[in-house]
């Protein structure tokens, strides 16, 4: 087996079934017997995270995996993670080097203004302090650069799309065997930071927490670590990265002013015995799910932590539905919004060509429809891009109109 | 004019003559004129495997290839390109050949984008029925493949050339009919006696045209052989 072949723990058959490739042809090119082309070579690098050609040439004395593998892959095996995590985080991998060339294509080589901001706040932290303090500033500064200050309310309805027009890429899908709940990594050749964030089993509100913590790896520790990996109710508290991450998330998405601001403009008290109305109230406006706004009150002062048990035991949910459309499940949604309007997207967003479903975010199928019907990309690429036969492509939205004559 | 050495062929058609048992058609293309169907790396990856078809079409691909009926390209391998071609040319071809291909493929599928670059580069035909792709890489004022010929181009000559019965012919077009795969508008309703009469060939034998053949400027212009 080629050994950069081998560096994702996945054998050949199962890469292959991922990708879309003969397990054949994929076999002979893991054993050597077949040349791979430098394209495909590419597309498998860019997804393993290895060079391309030492994909094409790997050398002839054995190598240690250690020298070789990829951050990623060493995360992956480090954390003890399964064979369902290692086949998501492929499946990712390619979404996001799919995503980063369709952005290629779309907007003539993409934003790059994540590096700037990267430097800008990196600079302006004093990298002496205290984790969580390091977090605090830079969301600080963050919040101050991104305009996310102004109006002193939640930011969940914001931040993708500025942290998309800096030109990171942000992926939300549904993994439901895999124990990630969020993960950061570089794709393709200009090295573009994506956010990948499994949505199964968790609500948009603890979703925007989870962007935000993936964020601060992105600034702070993707440059010397390559990748960040964060698993399901698993938050390691010796670890400054993760204590500035988490820091980092709270502060920018429920810094003080926030909080007193939304209390004040629903005459909620922090003193008074809250009620669910007050905290669905706080939940629906800060963006946030109630366990960061109850940490976030408490360690700026607002909140008695004696408080904390009461709040988190109040039953809101009923009454956040009520008030924020992001607190309905999908089924939910689909009949608040009509279901006429919304269920192409529910149902015609799952892969079909790897062997493992992906549910692609609905954003990204746009994107790629948009792209095929301004004559962008071709019907085949878009295909490619949803990770679907073109036969599919063409029955599922209906595309036929594009043929066109011969 | 001489017949060009080589035939490019996209997956598109390779799956349509495969469905309908007709590689002796390429075989008869080589034979009678000289002209060896060829793929890129990536086809043979697609055919080997595809979303749809699956390893469908692995064995008779395989078969092909062994027989010499089809040849693989390695583009990226400067000793691969034409004979006449300097060390150094081929080393610049193979180059703009790969470079080309990626940068079509962010627009076009990895086959069709690799088949496309290599053609501009070495002036040769493409078989392929992707007029979405053609149409696409045009707008976006990349040149293709010049001529494009279809598999009824091929069915077609071989039928006026007498390599081919008009049964089978005829059989090929109702094969592909029920599988509903591509068929040029001519013969959508039509038998293939009745199809060919308005049917808008592209190639031909040389000893078809009174006049010199003019030469190929666009991907339909007609593509004269010489036998």
């Amino acid at each position: 087996m080629n050994p950069y072949l081998n560096v994702s723990g996945l054998d050949a058959a199962t890469c292959a079934g991922l990708l879309g490739y003969s397990p054949r042809l994929f076999q002979e090119w893991a054993a050597g017997q077949q040349l791979i082309p430098p394209s495909i070579a590419s597309h498998i690098a860019s997804v393993l995270g290895v060079d391309a050609n030492d994909l094409m040439a790997p050398p002839k004395q054995p190598v240690s995996v250690d020298e070789i593998e990829p951050a990623i892959w060493f995360k992956l095996r480090s954390e003890n993670l399964g064979p369902a995590d290692k086949e998501l985080v492929f499946l990712v991998r390619q979404l996001g080097t799919f995503y980063e060339e369709l952005e290629r294509v779309r907007s003539q080589g993409g934003a790059s203004g994540w590096q700037l901001a990267f430097l800008q706040v990196r600079q302006q932290i004093n990298t002496q302090a205290p984790p969580r303090e390091q977090g605090r500033e830079a969301a600080q500064v963050l919040r101050s650069r991104m305009g996310w200050n102004t109006g002193r309310t939640g930011i969940g309805e914001i931040i993708r799309g500025s942290l998309r027009n800096l030109g990171i890429l942000i992926v939300e899908s549904p993994i439901r065997a895999s124990k990630i709940e969020g993960c950061a990594f570089h794709v393709g050749d200009s090295q573009r930071p994506c956010i990948f964030v499994n949505n199964h089993g968790t609500t948009w509100f603890r979703r925007n927490a989870v962007i935000l913590h993936e964020l601060a790896h992105l600034i702070f520790d993707l440059p010397s670590e390559g990748a960040s990996l964060d698993v399901y109710n698993h938050s390691p508290e010796n670890e400054i990265s993760e204590l500035r991450a988490e820091a980092f998330a709270q502060e920018a998405a429920a810094p003080k002013e926030v909080l007193a601001h939304v209390a004040q403009k629903h005459g909620i008290s922090w003193t008074a015995p809250f009620k669910v109305d007050d905290l669905a109230t706080l939940v629906a406006d800060t963006h946030v799910e109630p366990r960061l706004i109850v940490r976030a009150a408490i360690e700026s002062g607002l909140l008695a932590s004696t408080q904390k048990d009461v709040l988190l035991g109040l039953q809101i949910w009923d009454r956040l539905k009520q008030l924020s459309e992001h607190a309905l499940s999908t089924k939910e949604y689909l009949e608040f919004v009509g279901q006429e309007e919304s269920e192409p997207w529910n149902l015609r967003r799952n892969t079909t060509i790897p062997s493992r479903t992906l549910r692609l975010p609905v954003t990204y199928v746009k994107n790629v429809l948009e792209a095929c019907e301004e004559g962008i990309i071709s019907i085949s690429r878009a295909a490619r891009l949803l990770m679907i036969d073109e036969h599919v492509f063409l029955e599922r939205f209906k595309m036929d109109h594009l043929l066109g004559a011969e | 004019m001489p017949s060009p050495p080589l035939l490019f062929c996209d997956s598109d058609c390779l799956i349509q003559i495969f469905m309908v048992n007709q590689v002796p058609l390429l075989k008869w293309l080589k034979t009678q004129y000289r002209v060896q169907p060829i793929i890129v790396p990536e086809i043979y990856s697609e055919l080997s495997w595809n979303g749809r078809f699956k390893d469908q079409f692995d064995r008779p691909l395989r078969k092909a290839v062994s027989a010499g009926v089809l040849s693989i390209f390695d583009y990226f391998r400067p000793e691969q390109m034409p004979k006449h071609l300097s060390a150094p040319q081929a080393a610049i071809m193979a180059k703009a050949i790969t470079d080309t291909g990626r940068e079509y493929n962010l627009i076009v599928d990895l086959g069709e984008a690799y088949s496309h670059a290599a053609c501009v580069h070495l002036g040769a035909p493409l078989l392929t029925q992707d007029t979405n792709a053609i149409r696409t890489l045009l707008d976006q004022g990349k040149p293709t493949a010049v001529p494009v010929l279809r598999v009824f181009d091929l069915l077609a000559l071989a039928f006026r050339r007498g390599g081919i019965s008009e049964k089978a012919c005829d059989t090929v077009r109702q094969l592909l009919s029920q599988s509903t795969e591509f068929l040029p508008p001519a013969f959508r309703n039509a038998s293939f006696t009745n199809g060919i009469k308005t049917f808008d060939a592209r190639l031909y034998d040389e000893s078809e045209s009174t006049e010199p053949p003019p030469p190929c400027l666009k991907f339909n212009d007609p593509l004269f052989l010489s036998s």
